[in-house]
């Protein structure tokens, strides 16, 4: 049975980290990935009431982060969408929590992301953020099969560029 | 053992900041973007047009001024071709179609991709629907323009419009190269900024569709 859409409040409490490592790693230096985190909202909270529940909320907020960050990435949104900052999100820096070590080994993760093909990119986050192949498949439109294909060979290429960072 | 210590990196890396929300504030901040969003398109649509706008009552005044037939008639006709550009656009802007973000990664590339080539197909024909009709539309009225004294016209507008060959020719030419300029601008966007971003998102979905 088809669970109650929870309210849009809800579904952006649960899945704020998942949007914000997704913005994270596709922000390039102007845009910040608060900027991007904020677009995410904004194009969530515009897409919330067609939203019917049946793929699951965090495959459809999946599919806006990536949409929204590929497309910053692209620069095929005007500059002046961004001006507009929500103050009611806000970003506190947490020190503690995220020691230095930490910070490094995801930079190696980081430029290992980078370095393979916008396409493989798309997989391979979703891929950490322990998708099934079918929820994968669901979010980038590809099939199942050709999911599974193309994660073997982008795995691969993942450990041996990140093998040797972390020693 | 690698894989698993890959995704535990990956997802203590949304620690380093604390997302918090004034969730009394967040609706409120959401819908005052939308509608600042929306002013902002509004604004676009009504700049598009304007040109159009402004045309009418100019070319209406020179049609009800102009004493000579054959430029009566451009101007006329200009009239007409002023409100085809209107009905123009605002079919355009009826046609956009609003992105669907929650659509999936390669639907969503793909629709980008056919609404650029749509902007592409508009752009590289400007010369056909916005440049030429009104360049010869101009032309007839200008060349339509006679001797003032064969009319016994003599308002304020008379000094203003071109009676001698040599001042014909100069405003033909001057015309000429103001939509050569319109022309030329819009192939620029099309070669410098649409073509580009279609091949960038073919590069995406091919590298998505391969399966090497």
């Amino acid at each position: 049975m088809q669970q109650p859409k929870k309210p849009f409040e809800q579904v952006l409490e649960d899945n704020k980290e998942k949007i914000y490592r997704i913005c994270r790693v596709y922000a390039v230096t102007p845009v910040e990935p608060q900027d991007l985190f904020q677009e995410v909202v904004y194009q969530a909270w515009k897409s919330f009431p067609a939203f019917k529940g049946e793929s699951g909320e965090g495959t459809w907020l999946y599919k806006i982060a990536l949409n929204v960050c590929m497309r910053a990435k692209l620069k095929l949104e005007k500059t002046d969408n961004k001006n507009v900052r929500l103050e009611s999100i806000r970003f506190m820096p947490v020190k503690s929590a995220h020691d230095e070590l930490q910070e490094e080994r995801y930079q190696f993760l980081r430029e290992c992301i980078t370095r393979l093909n916008e396409g493989d990119q798309s997989l391979v986050i979703l891929y950490l953020e322990e998708l099934a192949y079918k929820e994968i498949a669901l979010v980038t439109g590809l099939s199942e099969n050709h999911v599974a294909v193309k994660m073997k060979r982008i795995r691969k290429m993942l450990f041996d560029c990140i093998t040797p960072k972390l020693g | 053992m690698l894989e698993q210590e890959l995704k535990n990196i990956w997802k203590s890396s949304s620690e380093i900041e604390r997302i918090k929300f004034d969730l009394s504030r967040l609706m409120m901040d959401l819908n005052d973007k939308m509608k600042g969003l929306e002013r902002a398109i509004r604004r676009r649509d009504r700049r598009e047009i304007g040109a159009a706008v402004i045309g009418i009552p100019l070319f209406a005044y020179l049609a009800y001024e102009l004493p000579f037939p054959i430029a009566r008639l451009a101007a006329l006709l200009n009239i007409g071709h002023f409100i085809y550009l209107i009905v123009k656009f605002r079919r355009m802007q009826k046609k956009k179609r609003p992105v669907d973000f929650a659509a999936s990664f390669t639907e969503q590339l793909d629709h980008q991709k056919s609404g650029m080539q749509e902007q592409v197909r508009l752009l590289d024909s400007v010369l056909w629907w916005y440049v030429l009709p009104p360049y010869l539309l101009n032309i007839m009225l200008i060349a339509g323009i006679g001797d003032p004294a064969t009319y016994d016209w003599a308002p304020l507008l008379k000094d203003s419009v071109p009676v001698m060959a040599t001042e014909k020719i100069t405003m033909i030419i001057g015309l000429g190269i103001f939509y050569a300029l319109i022309v030329w601008m819009n192939k620029r966007a099309v070669k410098k900024t649409l073509k580009p971003t279609i091949s960038e998102i073919d590069r995406v979905l091919l590298q998505l569709e391969s399966k090497d």
